[in-house]
C-alpha cells in the first residue's frame, strides 16, 4: 500500500499540474525602453478565479517596485529600524493606470463582458507597495474575473534584489503588479498581501504567464527569463521575446548586453551516485529508473570576466538538479536560468525566482571555497522550496529558507570536496587558517595604540582629540606579518552541515514560530529562517534515521507541490512518518518551534569503583542543562575498546546511571556519541574521561601553532622597533 | 644593484667583515674620511657593493652565536604569554573531544576540522578573545625591545666588531636606545602620514577619478577595481618600507656618528637616500628575500623530514634573527662606508 501511494505521489511530482494554473493567469505585453531601466506595460491582463470559500469584491496587488520610490516606504523605514540607512542610489517606482474590468465568469461558467473602468488605489499612499482594486460586484467562490491594466515601472539602480547596473545590466523582479493570495488566514478568508517588508520576501499564487517582452536590439541573445521561449522576432532595432511559463508564482527576467549566454543540458546519468540512488529507491519503494531525475537545459548569463567560473556554475546547478530531483522528485520545468550579476549590481545576487536565480562570485576564488557553488546550490534549491512548495514567506520563511539551507548543506557535503578555510593575498585566495588573530580596534578605542594600529588621545585642556591610523591592515601586511605558509593550519576542512552550528553563536531571541517579517533583530533572520531550522531538520533526520527521513521529506514535498503549506502541515508529516522514533513530536515542536528552549546534554562524571571480584563497577553522571527534552544516546567506552551503549530519556535535569560491573575499567563516557542532536548547544561537554585517563594532545598542537604564529607576528612588529 | 660603482675589494672586506683591520673596540670608529682625503672626488670609487655588505652582515651575525641564541630564546619566551593560556584553554576544552565520523582531530599538526574551531568559538569565544587581547600589548613591547636589538646589532657592527658577547650587544644597544626610541616616535607620524595618503582623503580623491564615487563595487568591471586595489596595497607597503629604510638609515647615522639628535638623523637619512636611492633598497629587499627563502626552506625541510612543530619553534626564529642581524649590520656598515664617517 505504501509503495503504491509513494509511486502516485512520485508521478504527481514529475508533472506540471497546469490545471491549477488556470486559476490565475497573467498575459503581459511589455517593452523595455532604450535606457534599459524603464519598463512600459502596454497591457497586463489578469484572470483570477476565487478558489476560497467566501466571495470578495476586491483584488489586492503587490506593487513591490514602489518600495524604492521614497525614503519612507515600509521597506526603507524598517531598514532604518534594523540599522541600515542605505537608500537606492537612483529611485524606482511603478505607476498603474487605465485599469478596467474585461469580464467576469460566474461559478456556472456564464461569462459577462464588462469594460468598466476601475480605480487602482494604494493601501498606504507613502508606501504604495500594496494596491487595491474595488470591483463593482463580489466574485463568488468558483467565479472569476478578468482585469486589464497598464503600468510603467522605473527600475532602481541595483538595490536589495532588483535593479540595474551601469553597462547594460538589468535584473527585473517585482516589476509588474502581481496579485496577492486570497486564502484563509487567522480563521477567515482574506487577501494575504503584505507590504514589502525589510525582512521578508514574496508570496503569490501559482499562475500561467504569457509574456511578450520587447527589448532594445542590444539585448538580443543577452536575455534570460522565467519562461520558455516560444519565439523571438526582431525588427526596427527591437527584439521581441515571446515566452510562456506555467505553474509558477512570479516572472522575472534579466538582460545584460555585455554578458555571455551559455547553454548546457543536464543529464542525470552524468552525475550518477549509485549508492544514493539505491538508498532513495529502497526508501521510497520505487525503481532506480523512476528515481532518476529528467533532463533539463541550463542557461547561464555570465559576466565575461567570470568566464573561468562557467564550469562551477553549471556543475553546481547540475548536481543540484540531480540531488534535489532524487530526494524530492524531478525538477518539472524544461529550463533553469542562472544569472551571474554584473559587478556594479551585486545587490541583485543570491536570489531566487521561479526557473531563474542569481548567483554571485568574485575573482580570485580558490576552487575549494565552493564559490560560487554554494550560492548556486542554495538558490537553485529554492526552485523546490519556494518555487514548487510555495509557503508564505512573510510569516514562515523558515519553510523555504531553512529547508533549502538544510538541503544545500547536504549536497555540499555529499557532492563536493569539503571546502577549506582560506586567507587572501592581493585579491587571490589561498588555503590556510590562522590560529588566532590580533584584535582590531576602531576609532576612539585607546587600546588601538598598543598594537600600533591607531593614534588615539582623548580631548583635554592641552590637546585636541586626535585619532589617526598608523597602519592600515591590508592583505600584504597581514601576509608579511603572519607568513601563513609557515604559521597557519594549512588544511582546515569545513563540513557544511556542521557549519550550521554557527547559529549557536547568536542569541536566538525569538522562537521559530515568530513571523519572519516582524523579528525584532535583523540578525535573527539568518538564524531563525535559515540555520536554526536547518539544524532542526538535521536533528530530526539523525533521530529518525535516513530511510524514514527520505520518506517523510519526499511525502511532504510531493503532497505540497504547487501548494502553500504551513508549519503544521510539516509537523503532521513528521508525526505520521516518525512514529517509531521514540520521540514525542508534539513536545519536540513545543521545544524547537513554539518556545525558545535550549538543548544541551552533558556528561558529568565517570566513576570506576573496584568491586570484590577484582572487576569494576561503572557509574556515570549525565546532565540536562537546557529545557529541551529529547531521548539521548550514551556510550561508555572501556579499556579493551569495547563500548556499552544505552539510551537515556533525558527527562531529569541530572541523572546518576549505574552502568554495571565489568572486568575492565571504563575510560570515557560520551553523551550523544553520533552527534544526532545537532541542536545541542555545547558538544564539548558531551565527553568525560575517567580520572586516570589522559586526554588527547590536541591542546599541545594548538599551543604550538599559536606559538609559531605569535613568534612571526611579534618578530614582524619587532622590526618596526 | 645596477647603480653601484666598483669598489676596491680590500676596502669592502675590511669594512664589511673586518677580520683583520678591525678598529679597537674601545676606540672611536675609524672614519673613512681619514683614508679618503677628498670625499667628493672619491665618492664614486668608495661606493661599496651592497650585496657583499649583506653577505658580510650574515657572516657577522652568524659569528655571534651567543647573541643569536639569546634572541632566539627571546622569540620563544614572549609568545609564551599567549601560547600558555591558549594551551590551558585548549586543554580544558579540547582534550576530551572525540572525532566525529570523517572529521578527525588527530591530524592536528597539519590539518584540523573546522567544526572544532567553530565549537571552540561558540563555547569559549570570550576566553579566546581575552587571550588575543594581549597581542597588541606584546606588539608594543616587541617593537620597543626591538629598538634595543637593532641598536645592539648596529653598534656591534660598527663599534664592537671584535666583541661577540651579549654584554657588548646590550652595551651597544643601551648606548643608542633612547635616540632610537626618538626615531621610533618620529616614525609614527610618518607612518600615519603615509597611511592617510593611501587610505584617507587623498586616496579617496584618486579613487573617485578612477571609479564611480571611488567605489570598486560601482565599477562596471570587477577587474578594474581589483587592479586598483592591488596597486594601492603594493604602493602602500612600498611606502612603509621606504619609511622603515629612512628610519634604519637614521639609526645607522646615530650609531656610526655617535649622535643623539633623532630629527637631524632622519633628515640626514633622507638626504642619504636621495643620493643613493637604490643601494639601500637592495640591501633591505635582498635581505627580506633571503630571509623568505631561508624561512620557507627551513619549513620545507621540517615538513620533509616530518619533524614536529616544536622544531619550527626554534628553527624559524634563528633564521629570522640571523637575517635581521645581517640587515642591521649591513645597513650600518654600508652607511659608514658610504658616508666615510
Amino acid at each position: 500500500m505504501r509503495k503504491r501511494t509513494t509511486i502516485l505521489s512520485f508521478l504527481a511530482a514529475t508533472l506540471l499540474p497546469s490545471l491549477l494554473a488556470a486559476q490565475l493567469s497573467y498575459d503581459l505585453d511589455v517593452e523595455l525602453n532604450d535606457d534599459g531601466r524603464t519598463i512600459y506595460g502596454r497591457s497586463l491582463v489578469v484572470s483570477w478565479v476565487n478558489t476560497a470559500s467566501t466571495p470578495t469584491d476586491e483584488l489586492y496587488w503587490h506593487v513591490y517596485n514602489n518600495a524604492w520610490s521614497n525614503k519612507d516606504t515600509v521597506f526603507i523605514s524598517e531598514g532604518r529600524y534594523y540599522g541600515s540607512d542605505k537608500l537606492p542610489r537612483e529611485w524606482g517606482s511603478t505607476e498603474v493606470f487605465n485599469v478596467s474590468m474585461l469580464s467576469t465568469v460566474d461559478a456556472d461558467g456564464n461569462a459577462i463582458p464588462s469594460g468598466e473602468e476601475l480605480k487602482f488605489e494604494y493601501l498606504n499612499d507613502v508606501d504604495r507597495t500594496v494596491g487595491v482594486v474595488k470591483l463593482p460586484s463580489a466574485i463568488e467562490p468558483g467565479a472569476s474575473v478578468q482585469v486589464r491594466l497598464e503600468f510603467t515601472s522605473v527600475m532602481p539602480q541595483a538595490f536589495r534584489r532588483s535593479g540595474w547596473g551601469e553597462g547594460g545590466y538589468l535584473h527585473a523582479v517585482q516589476w509588474y503588479p502581481k496579485l496577492g493570495v486570497y486564502e484563509e488566514l487567522d480563521g477567515i478568508d482574506q487577501w494575504n498581501c503584505e507590504p514589502y517588508h525589510y525582512l521578508s520576501e514574496f508570496y503569490a499564487d501559482f499562475a500561467s504567464y504569457d509574456v511578450e517582452l520587447t527589448l532594445p536590439e542590444r539585448f538580443r541573445d543577452h536575455c534570460v527569463t522565467t519562461g520558455t521561449l516560444k519565439e523571438m522576432d526582431h525588427s526596427n532595432g527591437k527584439v521581441v521575446y515571446s515566452s510562456i511559463a506555467e505553474d509558477v508564482h512570479d516572472f522575472a527576467f534579466t538582460v545584460d548586453a555585455e554578458a555571455l549566454l551559455l547553454r548546457r543540458t543536464f543529464h542525470a546519468v552524468d552525475y550518477r551516485n549509485d549508492a544514493e540512488e539505491l538508498k532513495i529507491s529502497n526508501a521510497l519503494g520505487i525503481t532506480l529508473k523512476e528515481v532518476r531525475p529528467q533532463s533539463c537545459e541550463m542557461i547561464l548569463l555570465l559576466q565575461p570576466e567570470h568566464a573561468e567560473y562557467a564550469n562551477r556554475y553549471f556543475g553546481a546547478t547540475a548536481k543540484s538538479l540531480y540531488y534535489f530531483g532524487l530526494w524530492y522528485g524531478t525538477y518539472p520545468y524544461k529550463t533553469i536560468s542562472i544569472v551571474d550579476p554584473a559587478n556594479n549590481a551585486r545587490k541583485t545576487g543570491g536570489m531566487e525566482y521561479p526557473r531563474l536565480f542569481t548567483g554571485g562570485v568574485r575573482l580570485g576564488m580558490a576552487e575549494r571555497t565552493l564559490s560560487p557553488q554554494g550560492v548556486t546550490v542554495h538558490e537553485f534549491g529554492h526552485q523546490f522550496w519556494y518555487g514548487l512548495v510555495a509557503n508564505d514567506e512573510f510569516r514562515h520563511a523558515w519553510l523555504d529558507e531553512g529547508f533549502t539551507t538544510f538541503a544545500t548543506n547536504r549536497i555540499l557535503d555529499l557532492a563536493f570536496r569539503a571546502p577549506l578555510d582560506t586567507f587572501t593575498l592581493l585579491g587571490q585566495q589561498y588555503y590556510g587558517r590562522a590560529p588566532m588573530s590580533v584584535p582590531s580596534y576602531g576609532e576612539g578605542d585607546m587600546r588601538a595604540m598598543l598594537g600600533l594600529q591607531r593614534w588615539e588621545n582623548s580631548k583635554s585642556k592641552f590637546f585636541p582629540e586626535l585619532s589617526f591610523e598608523l597602519r592600515h591592515n591590508n592583505s600584504v601586511q597581514k601576509f608579511l606579518s603572519e607568513l601563513p605558509l609557515t604559521t597557519y593550519y594549512p588544511h582546515v576542512e569545513r563540513s557544511a552541515s556542521i557549519g550550521l552550528r554557527s547559529s549557536l553563536l547568536h542569541d536566538w531571541g525569538q522562537p521559530l514560530a515568530h513571523p519572519t517579517y516582524d523579528l525584532f533583530d535583523s540578525g535573527l533572520r539568518g538564524v531563525n529562517a535559515y540555520r536554526r531550522p536547518a539544524l532542526t531538520l538535521e536533528t530530526i533526520s539523525r533521530i529518525v534515521g535516513e530511510d524514514v527521513f527520505i520518506r517523510l521529506m519526499h511525502d511532504y514535498h510531493t503532497n505540497f507541490r504547487f501548494k502553500h503549506p504551513r508549519p503544521q502541515d510539516f509537523f503532521d508529516v513528521v508525526a505520521k512518518h516518525a512514529v517509531d522514533a521514540g520521540v514525542d513530536w508534539s513536545s519536540f515542536w513545543q521545544h524547537a518551534y513554539y518556545q525558545n528552549d535550549e538543548l544541551d546534554y552533558a556528561a558529568h562524571f565517570l566513576h570506576n569503583s573496584e568491586n570484590a571480584d577484582g572487576g569494576f563497577h561503572v557509574e556515570v553522571g549525565v546532565r540536562r542543562r537546557g529545557a529541551f527534552v529529547v531521548p539521548v544516546d550514551i556510550d561508555v567506552t572501556f579499556e579493551d575498546g569495547s563500548v556499552h551503549h544505552g539510551v537515556w530519556d533525558g527527562v531529569d535535569s541530572a541523572k546518576r546511571i549505574s552502568v554495571g560491573d565489568f572486568a575492565v575499567k571504563a575510560t570515557r563516557v560520551e553523551v550523544d556519541p553520533q552527534r544526532k542532536l545537532m541542536l545541542d548547544r555545547d558538544w564539548f561537554n558531551n565527553s568525560k574521561l575517567a580520572k586516570d585517563v589522559e586526554g588527547s594532545d590536541t591542546a599541545w598542537h594548538v599551543a604550538m601553532r599559536t606559538m609559531l604564529w605569535a613568534q612571526q607576528v611579534l618578530h614582524y612588529f619587532g622590526a618596526a622597533g | 644593484m645596477s647603480d653601484e660603482q666598483p669598489v676596491p675589494s680590500d676596502r669592502i672586506i675590511v669594512d664589511a667583515m673586518n677580520f683583520s683591520h678591525e678598529p679597537d673596540a674601545n676606540q672611536q670608529p675609524e672614519k673613512m674620511t681619514e683614508v679618503v682625503t677628498d670625499e667628493s672626488e672619491s665618492a664614486p670609487s668608495v661606493r661599496p657593493g651592497s650585496v657583499r655588505f649583506l653577505i658580510g652582515g650574515m657572516l657577522f651575525a652568524l659569528m655571534r652565536p651567543r647573541v643569536l641564541l639569546f634572541l632566539m630564546l627571546w622569540s620563544c619566551v614572549l609568545p609564551l604569554i599567549v601560547a600558555v593560556p591558549m594551551f590551558n584553554q585548549a586543554n580544558r576544552d579540547l582534550s576530551m573531544v572525540q572525532d566525529l565520523p570523517g572529521q578527525s582531530v588527530l591530524a592536528l599538526p597539519e590539518s584540523a576540522p573546522a567544526w572544532m574551531f567553530r565549537e571552540w568559538q561558540i563555547q569559549s569565544g570570550d576566553s579566546l578573545a581575552s587571550i588575543a587581547e594581549v597581542m597588541p600589548l606584546l606588539i608594543l613591547l616587541s617593537s620597543i625591545i626591538g629598538l634595543l636589538f637593532s641598536a645592539g646589532w648596529m653598534s656591534m657592527a660598527t663599534h664592537y666588531r671584535d666583541e661577540h658577547s651579549l654584554r657588548a650587544f646590550f652595551k651597544g644597544g643601551g648606548e643608542s636606545f633612547f635616540p632610537f626610541l626618538r626615531t621610533w616616535l618620529l616614525a609614527l607620524p610618518m607612518f600615519a602620514g603615509v597611511t592617510y595618503v593611501f587610505w584617507g582623503t587623498p586616496a579617496e580623491w584618486v579613487l573617485e577619478q578612477l571609479m564611480p564615487e571611488g567605489d570598486a563595487n560601482l565599477a562596471a568591471s570587477e577587474t578594474t577595481g581589483r587592479a586598483i586595489d592591488i596597486a594601492r596595497q603594493l604602493l602602500y607597503m612600498l611606502a612603509l618600507l621606504k619609511i622603515e629604510i629612512i628610519i634604519d638609515l637614521a639609526r645607522a647615522s646615530i650609531v656610526v656618528g655617535q649622535r643623539s639628535s633623532a630629527l637631524l638623523a632622519v633628515l640626514r637619512a633622507i638626504g642619504f637616500l636621495f643620493r643613493r636611492p637604490f643601494a639601500i633598497f637592495v640591501i633591505v629587499l635582498l635581505g627580506f628575500i633571503i630571509e623568505g627563502v631561508l624561512i620557507f626552506g627551513a619549513e620545507a625541510l621540517r615538513s620533509f623530514f616530518e619533524w614536529p612543530l616544536l622544531a619550527a619553534v626554534f628553527l624559524l626564529p634563528f633564521v629570522r634573527h640571523l637575517m635581521r642581524g645581517a640587515r642591521h649590520s649591513a645597513v650600518a656598515t654600508y652607511y659608514r662606508a658610504a658616508t666615510g664617517e
